[in-house]
């Protein structure tokens, strides 16, 4: 089964000692199956935030304003065991350091048929040949001898392969990789990346990847979302926003990342300022503060949604259509 | 002009059995190489990249440099002068500094950022009058508010936290600062202000950098001279620009290659490498880089190549070392293209 | 996630009294503070609050019950009993706190020693300490006693000396835990003495999980205390002490049974109190354990 998701006015805040935190706020995002979604922002900028949103695993103090519609279903009015079975069959994560992922004591393949605990239909011969079957296809050579292997015997970057291994076994309509190279080497990293590519091909789930590290999304995305300060400040085709910005953060985002410049340069380029607080999210604009073209509006007034083409869209008070 | 670091065939090794349980065990674990026959220099004033991955022995080197690690062979010189003894490395320390990774870890938990910036002169015994004064000096030095005096690390963020330990460093003004993944954990738009920070100081107070990082994006921008480290071995050096421009070892080759670039319409076809990295336990005979190498032939297996010289200011570790415009660089992109083709 | 909504929070201002406040929001550990402080305030002000002497016999009125001129009673010599439990507080707390406070001491000094020294220290500190666990206390306290006799200084220095052991061993653990971290590194790099590293450093950094057990072994030494006491090793006989006074009362429970519970009460009371303090105290300096409090 794979369908379409949407979060809609998606807000999320958090409750603490310290006032209300609006971790999230005003998020519209959609995937269509075969598509890979990227989302891309700072730290503080909520992106965890809307994965664990997405995943239905956000904290006890956690309270939630929208919707998130999965091929039709609204998760977060789904009870407990429902939103169980929902995540266990149809949503899987591949977290940024897959060693917490997997329990140090038992092997990969005990953990990968436990993985597969709801297929009631299939034996355990048939779940490990299952296994061996997605441990080759994630490109592990020798599948049947790594199944013996624990956790810790694994690189790092071989761990990462096991765990998109044990997200695909479910068959999975929503497939959520968070960070899925920041904790490994730029040679490991590639070769996710191209692992994570060449997978997209045979699967027609939706896979969302998560990352600080534009030069990771621009390698894998067909849309982006770009978040700043817990909102979408600009969504598009991943063309449209690596050559197209109109947002002044995704411009200044673009324009910070060294790797676009070849030459050497004396000075590289920031974005002046800090986020603003969380528990007091600003009345206008959230990137005013640091945008070198704001203006009258931006201070005051929260900018519209601008719709700049069909799928490109921009949340500023200087983009006009 | 004379180095003012010179680094002699430096080796370090780990996990070696003491005397007493060489004689008492009968099974003694084997000893490795973490850092093996490291030659490099630093001129006064220069910024040197040192680049590698995990496993590599980068962080070590820096260590063993400064005397936190014991090297096993080879020679440290330091301002024209060998350093040796516990004392020369003292007197040495008292002329470097170095940035740990983790800025709020290398900061004392339970001192103001007051008291632990002006450490370093109570430490030396040098004559302080006014604590505060002097910190809040150093605190403007580096562009942080003269209020943070009264805060504790762990109320800074990672890009403040940053900037108190480049003042820390910089407060006795060294003569050589080694930074260990100045970037690491900082997002893009703070990474800038930090690098620009330590060029400015650098250009103001005219000491020589090491930047050990994994980051090649940024180190393009900040470093001088670069040397590349794979397994403990440095694998080349060379100028900043002719070594990403014209890779000669077909491992920093693969690093470029690798670099995720954010531009969807330059998408990389293939991985330019395959393959794990091994680990030091492990060192693959003959050029330690085969086993992943796109283009390694008999002899790479067998005989391990020599760091040599290539023309004037560069270094290479290899027996077939890719030549601009040459045959050995045709044959790796040949190869590589090869290779992917066997992959997922 | 927390951490997520943490780094978006502004660092609030470092509250004052923020220890209290944090102690004064769980209910049992509100209950161990008013009660620790009211044992302390009876031990402080004994003489203004026992309203006879602890020690003045009067064989005439002995084990009498409860009544208006003696709320607890008198004991088998006619002394007042509420006085001795009042003064008793005194003993238990004098010799607890001290004698923890001395383990704590060299606990603290031996464990940072042997943690941060060289090798061959560390492996004569950990002989020592292991050497002084292996022996039974209560042996040890008997040879001891032997030697100086039975007396207070005594009791604290048997406590003292069978009890930092494991305060030493827990300081080694935090300290080699923290010794090879970065700012261990880095203060090592900046020639920081050792000591200076010790006292500054690491000190403040491992006291902590220290100080709770300190608190929590409190009422263990207060059991400790009335067990030797009541076996006739504590302090010597015309002392109050609640460990005698519940010696006294299991003589004469037939007659007067009123005297083990109000030797017996303050006991339970001050072992609650110092325990659930301990646990307050944990659940403030160590928020991975936090499990009472609500997120």
């Amino acid at each position: 089964m794979s369908g379409s998701l949407a979060a809609s006015d998606l807000s999320v805040r958090y409750e603490t000692p310290h006032g209300s935190v609006h971790a999230l706020r005003h998020v519209d995002i959609e995937a269509h199956p075969g598509e890979v979604i990227g989302i891309v922002g700072e730290s503080g900028c909520g992106k965890s935030t809307l994965v664990t949103a997405l995943a239905n695993l956000l904290p006890a103090n956690a309270r939630v304003d929208g919707s998130i519609r999965y091929n039709g279903i609204d998760l977060a009015k789904l009870d407990a065991r429902r939103q169980r079975l929902l995540r266990g069959d149809e949503i899987a994560l591949v977290s940024q350091d897959p060693m917490t992922a997997f329990n140090p004591v038992l092997t990969i393949g005990d953990q990968l048929v436990d993985f597969q605990h709801h297929r009631k239909d299939l034996g355990r011969a048939q779940k490990r040949a299952r296994i061996a079957a997605m441990l080759g296809r994630v490109g592990i050579a020798d599948a049947e001898l790594r199944m013996d292997c624990y956790p810790h015997e694994l690189s790092g970057g071989m761990r990462q392969r096991v765990a998109i291994a044990a997200a695909l076994l479910t068959d999975p309509g929503l497939l959520i990789a968070d960070e899925p190279t920041t904790a490994l080497d730029v040679t490991m990293e590639a070769q996710i990346i191209h692992l994570l590519r060449a997978l997209r091909s045979e699967y027609n789930g939706i896979i969302i990847v998560v990352s600080h590290n534009l030069g990771v999304i621009a390698e894998l995305c067909d849309r982006v979302y770009v978040m700043y300060a817990g909102e979408v400040v600009e969504g598009g085709e991943v063309d449209a926003i690596f050559h197209d910005a109109r947002h002044p953060y995704t411009q200044a985002l673009l324009a910070c990342d060294p790797a676009r410049f070849h030459e050497r340069l004396d000075r590289l380029p920031t974005i002046p300022g800090s986020l603003p607080n969380l528990t007091q999210p600003p009345s206008g604009c959230v990137y005013a503060p640091r945008c070198a073209c704001a203006f009258a509006p931006c201070g005051s007034v929260a900018p519209p949604l601008v719709k700049l083409s069909a799928s490109h869209r921009a949340r500023c008070h200087a983009v006009t259509p | 002009m004379s180095p003012l670091l010179t680094i002699d065939d430096l080796s370090v090794t780990f996990a070696r059995a003491g005397l007493l349980s060489r004689l008492v065990n009968p099974f003694p674990l084997p000893s490795f190489n973490v850092i093996d026959g490291v030659t490099l220099s630093l001129m006064p004033g220069e910024t040197l990249g040192l680049v590698g991955e995990s496993g590599s022995g980068k962080t070590t080197l820096a260590r063993t440099i400064l005397g936190l690690v014991r090297a096993a062979a080879g020679r440290i010189v330091f301002e024209g002068r060998d350093v040796r003894t516990p004392a020369d490395f003292r007197a040495m320390r008292r002329r470097s500094a170095m940035m740990f990774q983790d800025p709020v870890a290398s900061l004392s938990p339970r001192l103001r950022i007051g008291t632990l910036l002006t450490e370093p002169q109570i430490i030396q015994g040098l004559p302080m009058p006014d604590r505060r004064a002097v910190a809040k000096a150093l605190l403007a030095l580096v562009g942080l508010p003269a209020s943070f005096v009264d805060r504790f690390p762990h109320e800074l963020s990672g890009g403040q936290a940053r900037r108190v330990g480049v003042a820390r460093a910089l407060a006795m003004k060294p003569h050589l600062l080694l930074a260990d993944e100045p970037t690491a954990g900082l997002d893009v738009s703070v990474q800038g202000d930090v690098l620009n920070l330590i060029g400015d100081l650098k250009r103001e107070l005219g000491f020589a950098a090491m930047i050990v990082t994994h980051n090649l994006a940024m180190i393009r921008h900040v470093s001088d001279r670069l040397a590349i480290m794979y397994l403990g071995r440095l694998v080349e050096a060379g100028p900043t620009q002719d070594v990403f421009c014209a890779p000669m070892h077909p491992y920093t080759a693969t690093l470029i290659q690798s670099e995720p670039i954010p531009d969807p319409r330059r998408r990389s076809q293939n991985p330019a490498v395959t393959g794990e990295i091994p680990s030091v336990f492990r060192r693959p005979s003959g050029c330690e880089f085969h086993t992943r190498c796109p283009i390694a032939r008999d002899r790479c297996k067998t005989e391990a190549p020599t760091y040599r010289p290539m023309g004037t200011d560069r270094m290479v570790r290899c027996h077939f070392p890719l030549q601009t415009g040459g045959q050995e660089r045709e044959a790796f992109s040949r190869a590589s293209a090869n290779q992917k083709g066997k992959l997922t | 996630m927390s951490s997520v909504a943490d780094a978006s929070l502004s660092l609030p201002d470092r509250q004052r009294f923020a220890l209290l406040r944090a102690l004064l929001a769980d209910p049992f550990t509100c209950i161990a503070l008013i009660l620790v402080t009211g044992f302390l305030i009876t031990a402080v002000f004994a003489p203004w609050l026992a309203p006879y002497s602890p020690v003045k016999i009067d064989v005439l009125h002995k084990l009498q019950p409860p009544s208006a001129g003696h709320w607890f009673g008198t004991d088998h010599l006619g002394r007042d009993l509420l006085s001795r439990v009042i003064y008793g507080a005194r003993t238990a707390l004098t010799i607890a706190m001290v004698s923890v406070a001395i383990a704590g001491a060299i606990g603290l000094l031996l464990g940072l020693i042997a943690g941060y020294g060289p090798h061959w220290l560390d492996a004569i500190l950990v002989l020592t300490f292991d050497s002084l666990n292996s022996l039974p206390m209560i042996m040890f306290a008997l040879a001891i006693i032997t030697v100086l006799g039975a007396g207070t200084g005594t009791l604290i220095i048997v406590i003292a000396a069978t009890s930092f052991p494991s305060y030493a061993r827990l300081i080694r653990a935090q300290t080699l835990a923290l010794k090879n971290s970065d700012y261990i590194l880095a203060e090592r790099l900046l020639d920081a003495s050792p000591a200076r590293i010790i006292f500054v450093h690491l000190l403040p950094n491992v006291v902590g999980p220290l100080i709770i057990l300190l608190s929590m072994d409190i009422p263990v030494v207060i059991m400790v205390e009335a067990g030797l006491s009541f076996l006739g090793l504590g302090v010597r006989p015309p002392t109050p002490s609640w460990g005698s006074i519940l010696y006294d009362g299991y003589t004469s429970i037939r007659s007067a049974p009123f005297m083990v519970i109000f030797g017996g009460l303050p006991l339970v009371l001050a072992t609650l109190g110092f325990t659930f303090l301990g646990e307050g105290l944990r659940d403030y300096l160590d928020p991975r354990l936090q499990l009472r409090r609500p997120a």
